[in-house]
């Protein structure tokens, strides 16, 4: 063995003492790199096998470069990311929808209600007093102005969340699209090449990672180094492509009759839908279908009570203009998103039903003896058949005839109808004769108008916010009010919120230990690199020195052969 | 051996705490800014739901007071006016004893009748007094008066023979009702429901004929008997006709209850009706006494002013008793009133338990919060300065 040996020991100690200097270097410029895992050189001794001496060192190699990182760690953060971005999007849901219901608070909807029900109060006081029922309609208003924009609030905020959704199935495919890429460039340099695709695997990891806070990912590694992605139990990721997701519009009618259009997730290729388990986008498609969707229907299944129960004990009353049966909310509207006031009661406060009735009783099938009156003598006095036909509800008499024509009210039409009395009047002869038989349909209230200064009726409606007629039990008995159940509901919104609050924080704090557990492990610390800087830059200065000193050690032999 | 720290895991580990300090004493900032425990639902679930029951029951709070208020209002009002309605009658009382003494004259007892026909029409008015424009006593139909002096007029047919049998003429020597004569009243036209009872004396004249001797009149049923022939036929055949005032009660129901709501559920009659201070429609109200008093005095007999004391007595005795039930209903709003004040604080500090920030607590909790923060950005400055690279 000759000097020249000596040197190429000193050669590989300067070569790998700069290896491990460039890995350092690549280790501090990248401590602040998202996803980058340090690196470390493997530093190996060798040697020849010496005729005299045995092992004879031959320097050192390097022999590879190790990424060093828990990988079964990154597996069980990229589980709980995607829990932890399912709640996130709830936990948003529940946030804006405390804000859209302002409770407890001046301006939320049970202050507007509880005004409302103050205002029959106040009618059943001075029920004379024009300007106690205007109160009570403008209050009405205003309620319902609050249901209305409270209930729009909410599917607006539904119907803005197409965005976001739309723009999380491009991240996602732009994301399975890259990660794609990336298994392509390991399995190339691992598989086929024999290299460490070390840096590309930090980037694919990270990639992944991205994507478990999107959607659900369940990861295999093939012996190629590709990584299988599955989510919801749909392959995202394979060997040979990355499938594609793209949303589609679903129809939905909205409470003011408009059509809008809700996006739902599908594969591209198969049209079938996409339904991952957890992440973001499964977040927001519960929070629509679920969270939001709940609280309208209870927004709904208020409004609807507050609706019929008013008008069941409105239509019982009179108007000062003696009328009964007259609804106070538009019966047909009895959704929180559409309920409005009745026309008669948009038309003039004075069909407000302040003064107290009796029952409405349907009578829905009555034919007089005689069937239509002679033309001389018009009338159709109900009362001489039953003395309590008379003080009929407002636009509740309908006339059929024998073959099933419904005639018509109306001054200008078939008959006109003295619902205080109990007459009607016919009026068209053209359209039928004298003693036709008819069928008339009527309902009559069983008690007699009371007096202008009656407000009995008011009084029994402003009672009604107490009434149990929500929320049925087993038993078929109501068990909370409209007060009861909307504090109810508020109170249930914080709840879940807060429930869902705690999960999204045990699983924040989760994922910041792993993190922080994988940062032990695989983070770039600056004291340790410091360390080896000065401890690679020493081997490297020796190394050096080693090379000078058999530089000499060949001067000398040089000189020999002169 | 110790374990690896690294950079990054030490920057997130004291951005992670900074975030924390900061969220807390974010949260108190806004607790002391609202001055609200409770800014969202989720600050506190049930108590906000507690809040929101609270909160309404406060608003019925509101509500019944107002609804005590108005009653008590109305009840004011209507003692008040049964209050004079009493000095009226023991005035009356008096003119009646004065009157019955034997040793007045018939123009005395005029005189007497003048002043108390003065009461009368007092009363009258007392009868229709209003409380924020609805008149007290009509029991639910306050847009009506209970009682209205009318003039009216009927034509009597009479004609020859005044005597016939013929049913469209007046018979002589029998009752006769007003009513069916033709009336022609000051307010209604055409008179449909003009029914004059309760006339009042001093008023009727049939122009040519004397009371007492050609006619006589039962004031309490608006009843007239012709009592001559002679009298009637003087005038010629032809028509007779009767002016007279008279008291109208009105024909609607004035026995309505109105009511308020004082407590939960609890309804209290508030009003009295026409009939609770003046009596029923007919037979023995207070206006057949003050009838019978003006009839003895504008006419001179004695028996009907001493028969009318008994009547004042018992009028005055319906009076009073209107009176005290209408006390007994005020003692009754007067008590809820407390009680629902005192439920009104209660529930108001109860609210302010759930809803309302501790200031000193909040101060407090928000100054150490501060305090933290400011330690721990402190700390995570230096903190993130050393390495070893400093000291190379």
């Amino acid at each position: 063995m000759g000097l020249l040996d000596s040197l190429s020991i000193g050669m590989r100690g300067l070569n790998a003492s700069q290896t491990a200097i460039d890995v350092t270097g690549q280790n501090i410029s990248n401590a602040n790199t998202e996803g980058y895992s340090r690196k470390r050189v493997n530093l190996q001794s060798e040697a020849i096998n010496d005729a005299i001496y045995g092992e004879k060192g031959l320097g050192v190699e390097v022999t590879e470069i190790d990424r060093i990182r828990d990988q079964f760690l990154d597996r069980q953060t990229w589980e709980a990311m995607g829990d932890q971005g399912y709640d996130t999007q709830l936990d948003t849901a529940y946030t804006r929808l405390g804000n859209i219901l302002k409770e407890p608070s001046e301006d939320g909807l049970a202050s507007k209600m509880n005004a409302f029900w103050a205002s029959w109060q106040d009618l059943a006081n001075n029920p004379s007093d024009p300007s106690a029922r205007e109160a009570v309609k403008s209050s009405a208003n205003v309620m319902i102005d609050s249901f209305q924009s409270v209930y729009k609030q909410i599917q607006d905020y539904g119907l803005s969340m197409n965005n976001p959704l739309q723009e999380a199935a491009k991240q996602v495919n732009d994301l399975t699209g890259q990660i794609y890429n990336l298994n392509q460039q390991i399995a190339e340099a691992e598989a086929t090449k024999g290299q460490k695709a070390n840096d590309t695997r930090d980037q694919r990891d990270l990639l992944v990672r991205k994507l478990s806070s999107l959607v659900d990912v369940q990861t295999v590694e093939d012996s190629n180094g590709r990584v299988i992605i599955t989510s919801g139990g749909n392959l995202m990721v394979g060997p040979s492509g990355s499938m594609q997701v793209e949303t589609y519009g679903v129809d939905k009618t909205l409470a003011n009759g408009d059509k809008a259009s809700e996006l739902q997730l599908r594969f591209t290729d198969s049209k079938r839908s996409f339904d991952p388990r957890s992440g973001e986008l499964k977040g927001i498609m519960d929070a629509r279908s679920t969270v939001l969707s709940t609280y309208m229907d209870d927004l709904n299944s208020l409004a609807k009570s507050v609706v019929q129960q008013v008008n069941d004990q409105h239509e019982q009353g009179y108007t000062i203009n003696h009328v009964t049966g007259v609804p106070f909310f538009d019966p047909e509207k009895i959704s929180a998103g559409n309920m409005a006031l009745s026309d008669a009661v948009v038309t003039s406060s004075d069909n407000i039903a302040a003064a107290e009735g009796g029952k409405i009783v349907d009578v829905a099938s009555f034919a007089p003896v005689g069937g239509i009156p002679a033309a001389g003598n018009p009338v159709l006095d109900l009362k001489t058949t039953n003395p309590n036909y008379r003080d009929l509800a407002d636009g509740s008499v309908k006339v059929t005839l024998s073959d099933g024509t419904v005639l018509q009210e109306g001054a200008g039409a078939d008959y006109v109808v003295d619902s205080e009395l109990g007459t009607i009047k016919f009026l068209n002869y053209a359209r039928y004769n004298a003693g036709d038989a008819i069928n008339v349909q009527f309902k009559y209230n069983t008690t007699g108008y009371s007096g202008d200064g009656n407000g009995q009726n008011a009084l029994l409606v402003a009672g009604l916010r107490l009434k149990n007629a929500l929320v049925p039990s087993p038993d078929g008995t109501f068990t909370q009010s409209v007060t009861s159940f909307y504090s109810a509901t508020v109170g249930r919104l914080g709840i879940e919120q807060n429930e869902n609050k705690s999960r999204l924080d045990t699983k924040t704090s989760l994922i910041s230990q792993m993190d922080t557990e994988q940062a032990t492990t695989s983070g770039v610390s600056l004291d340790e690199e410091m360390t080896n800087m000065i401890k690679f830059e020493n081997s490297y200065r020796a190394s050096a020195k080693y090379i000078t000193t058999v530089s000499a050690m060949m001067d000398v032999l040089m000189q020999l052969a002169t | 051996m110790a374990s690896r720290i690294s950079f990054g895991q030490i920057s997130s580990n004291v951005l992670d705490r900074l975030f924390a300090n900061y969220d807390k004493m974010e949260a108190t900032q806004q607790q002391l800014a609202t001055g609200k425990k409770i800014n969202s639902a989720s600050d506190d679930p049930v108590g906000a739901s507690q809040s929101m029951e609270l909160r309404s029951q406060l608003d019925q709070f509101d509500s019944f007071k107002r609804n005590i208020d108005d009653g008590l209002g109305y009840m004011g009002t209507i003692d008040s006016t049964l209050n004079t309605g009493t000095n009226l009658y023991q005035a009356m009382r008096e003119r009646a004893i004065q009157a019955s003494n034997d040793s007045n004259s018939a123009d005395s007892r005029y005189y007497i009748g003048q002043d108390v026909r003065g009461m009368f029409d007092q009363m009258v008015a007392l009868s229709n007094t209003t409380f924020k424009g609805e008149f007290v006593f009509s029991g639910t139909n306050t847009q009506v008066p209970p009682y209205e002096m009318r003039t009216g007029q009927s034509t009597i047919q009479t004609g020859a023979p005044i005597n016939s049998s013929n049913s469209d003429y007046v018979a002589v020597g029998s009752w006769i009702d007003l009513k069916d004569q033709n009336v022609t009243d000051s307010t209604d036209t055409p008179s449909k429901n003009a029914n004059p009872n309760l006339i009042v004396p001093g008023t009727f004249a049939i122009s040519g004929l004397t009371e007492g001797t050609d006619y006589e009149v039962n004031y309490h049923t608006g009843q007239l008997k012709i009592l001559s022939p002679a009298a009637a036929t003087a005038l010629g055949s032809g028509n007779l006709t009767a002016s007279y005032s008279w008291l109208r009660r009105n024909e609607k129901d004035l026995d309505g209850v109105s009511n308020r709501e004082i407590e939960e559920g609890v309804t209290a009659r508030v009003n009295t009706t026409a009939t609770d201070a003046f009596g029923g429609k007919t037979g023995g109200n207070a206006w057949d006494a003050m009838i019978d008093l003006l009839e003895g005095t504008l006419h001179n007999k004695p028996d009907k002013i001493r028969s009318s004391l008994d009547e004042i007595d018992s009028a005055l005795k319906r009076n009073l008793t209107a009176q005290s039930t209408n006390g007994a209903r005020v003692n009754r709003f007067d008590s809820t009133e407390s009680r629902n004040s005192d439920r009104q604080t209660y529930t108001t500090q109860l609210q302010s338990d759930v809803e309302d920030v501790d200031f000193a607590k909040a101060v407090s909790d928000f100054n150490l919060e501060q305090a933290v923060y400011e330690a721990s950005l402190k700390m995570s400055a230096q903190a993130l300065q050393t390495s070893l690279v400093n000291f190379l």
